[in-house]
């Protein structure tokens, strides 16, 4: 083979390479070279055979068979929110609670929020906290009371720290040190929801979204007695529900919650990294 | 097809400030009205149809089949919150794909050990080993080499040879230019190639020389 031929054959490959699915050839040259070249026509008609046997392979697999019924049912049971009935299925569970918070979404965004709207948040928060324990509900209630159902204007970081009060102002420097800089911080505040006060800290990237929560202790309130892991001596407790991770420490007299819909290992170790310096805060402000 | 699919349509969240003005809910994609009565049934009839073929390009992609029918739902739900934004006679398959890349690169992402392979090509290195003929190799054989291939490649060639997408709409669904389309679908079937090669020596349907079959 002359070095002219070779050259022939890689350009008329790369030109036949270059065309996909139903395109036809329309280079007059190259296929004027196919027709002299042996090696490329048989080389191009490997080639098509490879990929004949690719498609046939990747085409024979095929989903579960309920899976177009359950996203069917997604769909309906979405149109039909959010004033759906909680289904027993755990998927479908969850479709449910992904529509009716969609729902509430579009209405929250285009409209002011209607009662119904806030029902339908309310009913959506009962339906997740009734599945963790109680303490755990305390912090995932306000999580998704103030940060999950919220539309976040842009505020200027010290604009947003400001509304968390001089001592615990420093909680906001922890968590953003601790959280990828792909976070930005949208919460830094003290809130209430079902006459509760909390101190929550909460940011958010753009596909999940975290909060700080910390409450003081009401009577009787504590994480249980066994389970969970230990960071730097203080005992973290884990909790989750849907797409929804809480883990959460206590003080003699508070409550401290990460809830967010990162994965669980990835919760656990993000509280694991805060929980010394948040405790170290919530001491000194203890003892004023 | 312009800027990213609208976050928050994959976090089911209102964020008003962030809903920009140029989601592309798919090609020529204009502000329709509020979701209409019939909306279900409409998405179900044009958007349901590919539910097999997206399920099997995530199942190849994420190399999980649970993983692949929870992330198919997601899109489901992701493309029916944006698809009063849709326009009837628009390309459908390539918008549900396009929310699927989407939703692999920016949440699933996370959750694969390994980080993506990065923009940059790998070496180009010369095929040594000959290719088995097409017709001695199992689907399992076929679908072991492909899932050898990185991610990205694996991606483009998925879309090209088995979705048999143009490589504009590839460039569309994926987010990259023309060009590195093009690349990676050259450099993802080379590599398919070297995959089987192996494959077929393990299975001892070639001989470990650098001979062409001819057989
Ligand atoms: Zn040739
Ligand atoms: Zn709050």
């Amino acid at each position: 083979m002359t070095a002219d031929r070779d050259y022939g054959c890689r350009q008329a490959l790369e030109y036949f390479e270059a065309l996909t699915g139903g395109e036809t050839a329309s280079d007059a040259k190259a296929q004027e070279h196919l027709k002299a070249c042996s090696s490329c026509a048989s080389e191009l008609e490997l080639r098509s055979r490879l990929r004949a046997r690719l498609k046939a392979a990747v085409r024979g697999e095929l989903p579960m068979p309920g899976l177009h019924d359950r996203v069917r049912a997604t769909i309906r049971e979405r149109e039909r929110a959010p004033r759906s009935s909680w289904l027993p299925n755990r998927v479908m569970l969850a479709a449910a609670a992904m529509a009716s918070l969609c729902i509430a979404a579009l209405v929250v965004t285009r409209s002011n929020i209607a009662p119904s709207t806030l029902a339908a948040q309310d009913e959506f928060i009962g339906a997740m906290q009734a599945r963790v324990a109680a303490v755990f509900g305390v912090g995932l209630g306000d999580h998704l009371h103030c940060s999950w159902f919220r539309t976040f204007p842009s505020l200027p970081g010290p604009e947003l720290t400001s509304a968390l009060g001089g001592e615990y102002a420093p909680l906001a420097k922890i968590v953003r040190d601790q959280v990828p800089d792909r976070f930005r911080l949208v919460i830094a505040h003290r809130c209430s929801y079902r006459g509760r006060r909390f101190v929550h800290v909460s940011m958010k990237d753009d596909v999940n979204l975290l909060s700080l929560v910390i409450t003081d202790k009401q009577a009787g309130e504590s994480f249980p007695a066994s389970g969970g892991t230990v960071a730097g001596g203080i005992q973290l407790h884990h909790a989750g529900v849907d797409r929804f991770q809480v883990s959460g420490f206590e003080t003699a007299d508070q409550l401290v919650f990460l809830v967010s819909d990162l994965r669980p290992d990835e919760n656990r170790n993000l509280l694991a990294a805060l929980a010394p310096d948040v405790n170290r805060v919530l001491d000194s402000i203890r003892k004023g | 097809m312009g800027g990213p699919i609208p976050t928050d349509a994959i976090i089911a969240m209102p964020d008003g400030d962030e809903q920009g003005q140029d989601e592309p809910a798919c090609a020529g994609v204009s502000r329709g009205p509020a979701i209409a009565e019939d909306a279900g049934s409409r998405f179900e009839a044009e958007a349901l149809p590919h539910l097999n073929d997206l399920y099997r390009t995530a199942a190849r992609v994420l190399g999980d089949r649970g993983e692949a029918e929870d992330l198919v739902q997601e899109v489901y739900l992701t493309a029916w919150k944006s698809f009063h934004r849709f326009e009837p006679g628009t390309n459908c398959r390539a918008w549900l794909f396009k929310i699927l890349f989407y939703s692999i690169n920016h949440h699933w992402r996370r959750r694969f050990r390994f980080p993506l392979l990065s923009d940059r090509e790998p070496a180009e290195r010369e095929v040594a080993c000959a290719t088995p003929l097409p017709e001695r190799l199992t689907d399992e054989e076929i679908l072991a080499a492909l899932d050898k291939a990185p991610r990205d490649f694996r991606a483009v060639v998925l879309l090209a040879d088995v979705e048999e997408f143009s490589y504009k709409e590839i460039a569309g669904i994926l987010n990259i230019p023309i060009g590195t389309v093009m690349s990676r679908l050259s450099r993802g079937r080379k590599l398919l190639r070297e995959q089987l090669a192996t494959v077929a020596q393990s299975y001892g349907i070639l001989k470990t020389n650098n001979k062409r079959s001819e057989a």
